[in-house]
């Protein structure tokens, strides 16, 4: 009786209600999601590009496509974007991953209008320029050179990704490769624009304190004019050949602390694994209780942090990490093993029932405070849209709840072994 | 049974315009002194709870003592040891986040509803009674001393804290960071951090915010059982300021990292503090400086017009005494010298020539437009409200914030510029190989 109440009250549903999806004759898609907390609203298009689309050779062109969004389209020629946007009283930026683009407002709900107006012009009428297109590239490098060239701490990721996948385009970091970057031409970006940049390879969220018919009309009235995709672009095909053997990874670069990272090859939702390991990397490492932060960091001092990070919502199957700041360089094999040890001991004895209610508290509090703003809640929405449909998160909500310990533990037992596991090392020079 | 106004509180209801809508944010005293900030939003179950301590490196004898302070609250009470605050945190999946600036500490608990009652006796249990094991505070004192270490890796880091340290002197309490020294972290003991918290962690000194889906009356029980009962005085805060070390000209210190690629460039002066009466004029001039993303003067000149960095900016930290202001970035090492004279030179255009109406016209629509979205979610708001109370922003503030941007002239702007950009008169710290 106690546990059905626990499970209704548990990770309570989304309201649902407020969101309302629509679709205009060129194939593009409009959420809206209506939340009068604040008088604020957010305006994001998504396109369904990312590092994982990209041409062999080209690492880092959706990245640089998406920083010469901001040079100037047709009808706001120049290096206006920002500056409109701003003189309004908005805040607006873009980012890329490996699976999608999101270029995206916060500003008051009146000011939708502007947003609308910027972004259907620069989805069809981009201009590319020569000089901006030196200029982005220039400052694509300098972003490189900050966040990896001399940052080795996301260097070793970057070093672990491309060595546990061979063939698979998520071996290639989402900036690019400095050799890559260098060699892109602006035929290519205008190339990659033109494939991936139109209403049916893209979908808007509009959200806040808005009015729904008023915003629709005019997303209507200027998206609707957008021509739609010449045809859909193709997607990824490159499979990632079964891996034989564990895969390692030293890099020896200025640090203070080793760092140890274990990334083992794991599905993606909506597999019913990725989100038993979705809870698994809670109870690993979850939290200063979590079994890993309770071993290495508590009992026997040997890390000054332990966390692990899974991306069930990938577009395809990725990498579950364990990642470690090793207090001591000699004592780098010994975390190793512990790690090894710990995740060894789920697959022979599953967790308990209060280490799995305790993960899924995790996960629906995260679930209910990335709702805290109409921004965060809509690119949880995104996310999952990306997948197929926003929908999809009834189906992750009831698959989370759904999960037992054996599950837990079965899912170890398929996904993390030696034959998909990559460890890399950042050690001192 | 639970008496409902068996204490007595002032109420001063303030109904807020902010934008279209309004905050009807509530404010109380307690008899203790403790002062309440309440404001009901119940669209999600879930609550924050904030509390602002006036405990900070200007109340602290040695460095890191308030930050060591704040960090241990969670590392054993007189019921729960430390594992077992670790234990309930990760259960009831709340987050119990510490914050120490140069001015204060700020402790935020957030909570699903569903685990309130819970999640609100741990907080005042951490709060009210941590006993501050001395095994515990020996780990996470080496902890720290090794995640400092790390952090000297990150150029920026180094440059700001070799900024900080130039601009004020170590004597100064604004002259170090908040975490200190690596090589002082042994001079801090348990005695230390046990006083801290004696002297400053008391219901006088602080200013709590409860944000969230919470009713008027779950907050009278909460503030019924949990802090009324709560007294004792705090010590009064009496800083100790040393004079500024004096400067005559520009000075340049640079730290060598043969392994970088980049130079971090960080060049400020002094800056003001947050009731000085030119805040919004400066506010404004950051922002049409550098303070403004990729539409700021110091983002074209230097990152959009030639792609010579792809970070750029400039801040400055309003403290309840004079702070800094300063603009950092990075650039392939060999570009050094050009960024630099770029800087200086975007620099004197502002203070000799100032900016155009259109320019201020343009950052006040931002500045005013963009208030509300600094304050979008509930955490924002709950961790925004003690700070009416503490820096006296006075409870009306999300309303006249406007007319105090919009009020701001060109001659002000230039006259602020001309007095404070000191483009001759500068600290440059430099990381790179």
């Amino acid at each position: 009786m106690i546990k059905v109440l626990l499970l209704t009250l548990l990770f309570p549903a989304m309201v649902a209600a407020s969101i309302v999806e629509h679709r205009l004759d060129n194939g593009l898609k409009v959420i809206t999601y209506t939340d009068r907390a604040s008088p604020v609203s957010t305006f994001q298009v998504w396109y369904r590009v990312g590092g994982i689309d990209e041409p062999e050779g080209k690492s880092g062109i959706s990245h640089l496509l998406e920083h010469l969004m901001f040079r100037g389209s047709k009808n706001y020629p120049g290096n206006v974007f920002s500056k409109i946007i701003q003189a309004n009283g908005g805040v607006d930026n873009a980012f890329t991953t490996k699976d999608y683009t999101v270029y995206f407002q916060r500003l008051s709900p009146e000011k939708l209008e502007i947003s609308i107006n910027l972004e259907s012009d620069r989805m069809a009428n981009l201009l590319l320029s020569k000089e901006d297109f030196e200029l982005e590239k220039k400052i694509v490098l300098e972003e490189r050179r900050q966040r990896y060239e001399d940052d080795p701490e996301n260097l070793i990721f970057e070093e672990v990704i491309g060595t546990a996948f061979k063939n698979h385009p998520y071996r290639r970091p989402v900036i690019g490769w400095t050799e890559e970057i260098e060699r892109i031409t602006l035929e290519d970006v205008k190339e990659h624009y033109r494939r991936f940049y139109c209403p049916e390879n893209a979908f808007i969220i509009v959200a806040g304190d808005i009015d729904e018919r008023k915003v629709l009309d005019k997303v209507r009235d200027r998206f609707g004019k957008v021509p739609s995709c010449n045809s859909l672009p193709r997607r990824n095909n490159s499979l990632e050949p079964k891996q034989q053997g564990e895969r390692r990874v030293i890099l020896k670069r200025q640090t203070h602390m080793p760092v140890l990272v274990l990334a083992y090859k794991v599905p993606a939702f909506p597999d019913r694994d990725s989100l038993a390991i979705e809870l698994l990397s809670n109870i690993l490492g979850g939290g200063k209780s979590s079994r890993l932060y309770r071993r290495l960091a508590v009992d026997r001092d040997l890390v000054v942090d332990v966390a692990t990070s899974n991306s069930s919502l990938s577009r395809e199957g990725f990498l579950f990490f364990v990642y470690a700041y090793v207090k001591d360089v000699s004592k780098v094999e010994e975390v190793e093993r512990i790690i090894r040890e710990e995740i060894d001991r789920i697959k022979v004895e599953a967790p308990n029932e209060r280490e799995l209610e305790k993960a899924k508290n995790q996960v629906e509090a995260s679930f209910l405070f990335s709702q805290d703003s109409v921004f965060g809640h809509s690119l949880y929405l995104g996310r999952f849209e990306i997948l197929g449909s926003w929908r999809l998160i009834d189906n992750y909500r009831n698959t989370i709840l759904s999960l037992n310990p054996s599950d837990i533990q079965s899912s170890a037992k398929r996904y993390l072994t030696d034959d998909n596991l990559t460890v890399g090392i950042l050690l001192p020079r | 049974m639970i008496k409902i106004v068996a204490f007595a509180i002032i109420i001063f209801a303030t109904i807020t315009d902010l934008g279209a809508k309004t905050m009807e944010i509530e404010s109380y005293t307690l008899e203790n002194g403790a002062r309440v900030k309440y404001l009901k939003r119940d669209n999600i179950p879930i609550v924050y709870l904030s509390v602002l301590v006036k405990a900070s490196p200007l109340d602290q004898i040695k460095p890191a003592q308030a930050y060591m302070t704040a960090q241990m609250l969670t590392h054993g009470t007189e019921r729960l040891s430390a594992r077992q605050i670790e234990e309930l945190i990760d259960f009831l999946a709340v987050g119990i986040e510490k914050k120490v600036t140069h001015d204060y500490t700020l402790i935020t608990l957030s909570t699903t509803k569903r685990h309130l009652k819970e999640a609100i006796n741990l907080f005042f249990e951490i709060l009210r009674s941590p006993v501050f094991p001395e095994e515990e505070f020996k780990k996470e004192l080496s902890k720290l001393e090794k995640s400092i270490r790390q952090m000297e890796e990150d150029p920026s880091y180094l440059a700001y804290r070799k900024f900080i340290q130039t601009l004020f002197g170590t004597q100064h309490p604004y002259g170090i960071p908040v975490e200190g020294l690596p090589e002082r972290l042994n001079e801090l003991s348990r005695e230390d951090i046990v006083n801290f918290y004696r002297n400053h962690y008391r219901p006088d000194n602080m200013i709590f915010s409860f944000v969230g889906d919470l009713s008027k009356e779950e907050l009278r029980g909460i503030l019924e059982r949990n802090l009324k009962d709560w007294a004792g005085k705090s010590k009064p805060r009496e800083p100790k300021l040393p004079e500024l070390p004096r400067r005559e000209k520009s000075l340049e210190i640079k730290i060598k990292k043969e392994q970088l690629t980049q130079a971090t460039i960080l060049l400020g002066f002094e800056g003001i503090s947050r009731g000085d009466s030119e805040f919004f004029s400066f506010s404004l001039m950051n922002y049409m400086l550098g303070g403004g993303g990729l539409t700021s003067r110091l983002a074209r000149a230097i990152r959009e017009e030639q792609g010579l960095a792809y970070s750029v900016y400039s801040t400055f930290t309003p403290y309840l005494l004079p702070g800094a202001f300063y603009i950092e970035v990075k650039t392939k090492a060999e570009n050094f010298e050009r960024v630099r004279s770029l800087i200086v030179e975007e620099l004197r255009k502002f203070a000799e020539r100032g900016v155009t109406e259109e320019e201020l016209k343009d950052a006040k629509a931002f500045l005013t437009g963009s208030f509300p979205l600094r304050f979008d979610t509930m955490k924002k708001i709950c961790e925004f409200l003690p700070l009416l109370d503490f820096y006296n922003l006075g409870d009306d503030y999300f309303k006249k914030y406007p007319d105090y941007i919009n009020s701001v002239t060109v001659e002000q702007i230039k006259h602020v510029a001309s007095k404070r950009l000191k483009y001759n008169n500068y600290v440059l710290i430099t990381v790179g190989p």
